[in-house]
């Protein structure tokens, strides 16, 4: 499992883990049931502070996409690949939903919405 | 259980004060503690070892109350800071054999293993060593017994960089285990930026200001702009702001909020561990 | 228990750094055979030697901070400390009364030496218990001098009272006659020193118990 954070990225270290570790289960790299590594090792190889890794895990755990045991670890959940990607989909909708009202209300055209997408589509 | 709580803790010594109303260690984190020379760690952590008396207030070490049978909570203490008290012309095996009868958890195996480590000869006396090999040998006994929660005073302060990384690595690697906790003062911010989950700022007795590591770094920023944009509203989001003839440079809590009011007109740079405390110590100004 | 036998092999530990020291009052201790009029004196010297090295390593090494990071209480440093006085002064005399016996022949009355070596017992428990109790107080270098001149004292009045030992044989006789008089004096001896002793211990106690340690 390749996890590769920067700290000079703009966004929070927890997230980047996150993302990456979202992304992975998402495409099917990490497959279903598979044990993540502890809270602890990744904090000490990734060097980023234990709350850090803990806040990213439970955040991955209110996503859906993983489930802690008591004692065991943290594992990928056993929820199809599928039916978390369609949840991540829903929710996606819901911000795009909010982000055409917010352009209503500027008074931003179609195109120029469809634009403003594609430019920083291409920029991410 | 947090491994050290502290509530309404007051102490006087001549002309300085500490006065910490509260303040919190979680288990199995490695909390730093930095400071000025003089700032009260070391006193603080006098207090929490009991070789201060409190005025007032309370400590709780792993739960219980230091003044109520402490004896038992210091097998799950270990210790290193400025004064050991090892009779000094005495060798390390010497020192090694006088201290372990006292530790029920003391690990021999343990012991050697940390030696070799650090390449001491055991037949060596301690005050033969170099300053920065007597540090070693103070954490190394204090390891030796398996200790719950590790309280160390500036422990970096006399090595090089390759023993001060090699000791970094040390608590990382005990902190895989979580019921190890880790407290360490400092004034060497750089060794906190490497391996702290949480981090307390000390000055002048108090605390300035805490939290976790990897937040305080996301969060504060040195902020470079024209001097033109300083007005009251965007001031009053800096810490502290220093001017000079091109320009200003300020240190803020929430980047974020003030990317929302200057935007692309100003800067944005991390701000170091030390950026950020000497920020606060200077707000304190 | 085991507490206080480590604590008393950590200050063992501390004496025979002073291994010459230690050498020179064996060494002498076995003359002392030759001239047993001598014992009370090295006697009492010996214990003043080895309890001041204690407290002075103590105060050098600041031994204190490292009792204060093992499991154990205050009370239990005190208990060891004060344990290892008793042994000793003990210890001593009996070594010091089994080489008396040996010198006998050199002597005019062997139990009114053998009276001054329990007076020297009675002194050894009550001057180093003093002396460490007012270690916890006072300065250390204020305590040695006023022990160095407690102890001249004590050594000068010795010798003025071992001098009239040896030269008033008729009152030794007098005391051997009526022998069964010499236990209440022992009697007497022995209670003032560990009372005396024990007053030192409860001193140390209360002085340590809360002493804040600063350098």
């Amino acid at each position: 499992m390749d996890i590769i954070i920067s700290t000079s990225s703009d966004t929070p270290l927890y997230e980047q883990i996150v993302d990456q570790i979202k992304q992975q289960i998402l495409t099917g790299e990490l497959l279903q049931q598979t044990m993540l590594p502890s809270i602890r090792t990744l904090a000490k190889e990734l060097h980023v502070s234990i709350i850090t890794t803990k806040r990213a895990y439970e955040e991955l755990e209110a996503l859906g996409l993983v489930d802690t045991v008591v004692g065991k670890g943290t594992f990928v959940s056993a929820a199809p690949t599928s039916q978390v990607r369609e949840a991540a989909i829903v929710r996606l909708e819901e911000k795009i939903a909010d982000i055409i009202k917010q352009a209503k209300i500027i008074g931003l055209t179609k195109e120029e919405l469809k634009d403003l997408f594609l430019t920083l589509y291409e920029e991410e | 259980m947090n491994a050290i709580e502290i509530t309404n803790l007051t102490k006087t010594l001549g002309s300085f004060q500490l006065r910490l109303p509260k303040m919190t260690v979680q288990r199995g984190l490695i909390t730093g503690f930095i400071g000025q020379n003089g700032s009260g760690k070391t006193t603080t952590i006098k207090l929490l070892m009991n070789m201060l008396f409190a005025d007032t207030g309370q400590i709780n070490i792993l739960g219980k109350d230091i003044n109520d049978n402490f004896l038992s909570t210091k097998q799950q203490i270990g210790y290193a800071g400025d004064k050991m008290g090892f009779t000094e012309r005495l060798t390390l095996k010497q020192i090694a054999y006088t201290i372990s009868p006292f530790f029920e958890q003391w690990d021999d195996d343990l012991f050697s293993r940390y030696i070799k480590r650090f390449h001491l000869d055991l037949h060596k006396r301690y005050s033969e060593l170099s300053k920065g090999m007597k540090q070693q040998f103070d954490l190394i006994i204090a390891l030796a017994h398996h200790p719950q929660l590790l309280l160390l005073d500036e422990p970096t302060a006399n090595l090089d960089p390759l023993a001060r990384d090699e000791l970094l690595e040390i608590l990382r690697e005990l902190t895989a285990n979580e019921n190890v906790s880790v407290f360490f003062s400092t004034h060497i911010t750089s060794d906190l930026e490497k391996i702290a989950d949480y981090i307390i700022f000390l000055h002048q007795g108090t605390i300035i200001m805490e939290g976790d590591k990897d937040d305080l770094l996301e969060n504060h920023r040195l902020i470079k702009g024209k001097t033109a944009h300083l007005v009251p509203e965007v001031e009053d989001l800096f810490l502290h702001i220093s001017r000079n003839q091109f320009g200003f440079e300020a240190l803020t809590a929430n980047w974020r909020q003030a990317y929302d009011v200057l935007g692309d007109e100003a800067i944005y740079d991390k701000a170091s561990l030390e950026d950020v405390f000497i920020g606060y110590v200077q707000n304190q100004r | 228990m085991s507490t206080i036998l480590s604590l008393c092999r950590l200050d063992f530990y501390k004496l025979l750094l002073y291994r010459r020291m230690i050498a020179a009052m064996l060494i002498i201790s076995v003359l002392s055979a030759v001239v047993p009029a001598w014992i009370p004196f090295i006697y009492i010297v010996s214990v003043y030697m080895i309890g001041v090295t204690l407290i002075a390593f103590d105060e050098q090494y600041k031994s204190n901070y490292l009792y204060c990071t093992l499991p154990i209480t205050r009370q239990q440093v005190i208990a060891a400390r004060f344990f290892l006085y008793f042994i000793l002064a003990l210890g001593l005399f009996v070594g010091y009364s089994v080489l008396t016996i040996i010198g006998q022949s050199k002597l005019p009355a062997l139990d009114m030496q053998f009276l001054l070596l329990g007076i020297c017992f009675a002194f050894n428990l009550i001057f180093v218990g003093l002396t460490q109790a007012l270690c916890f107080r006072f300065k250390f270098s204020t305590v040695r001098i006023i022990a160095i001149i407690g102890y001249l004292i004590a050594l000068v009045t010795m010798s003025t009272s071992g001098a009239m030992v040896q030269q008033a044989p008729k009152l030794s006789g007098i005391v051997l006659d009526a022998n069964q008089s010499m236990l209440p004096l022992w009697g007497i001896i022995l209670i003032i020193a560990l009372v005396v002793f024990g007053f030192c211990y409860w001193l140390s106690q209360k002085l340590y118990l809360h002493k804040d340690f600063v350098d």
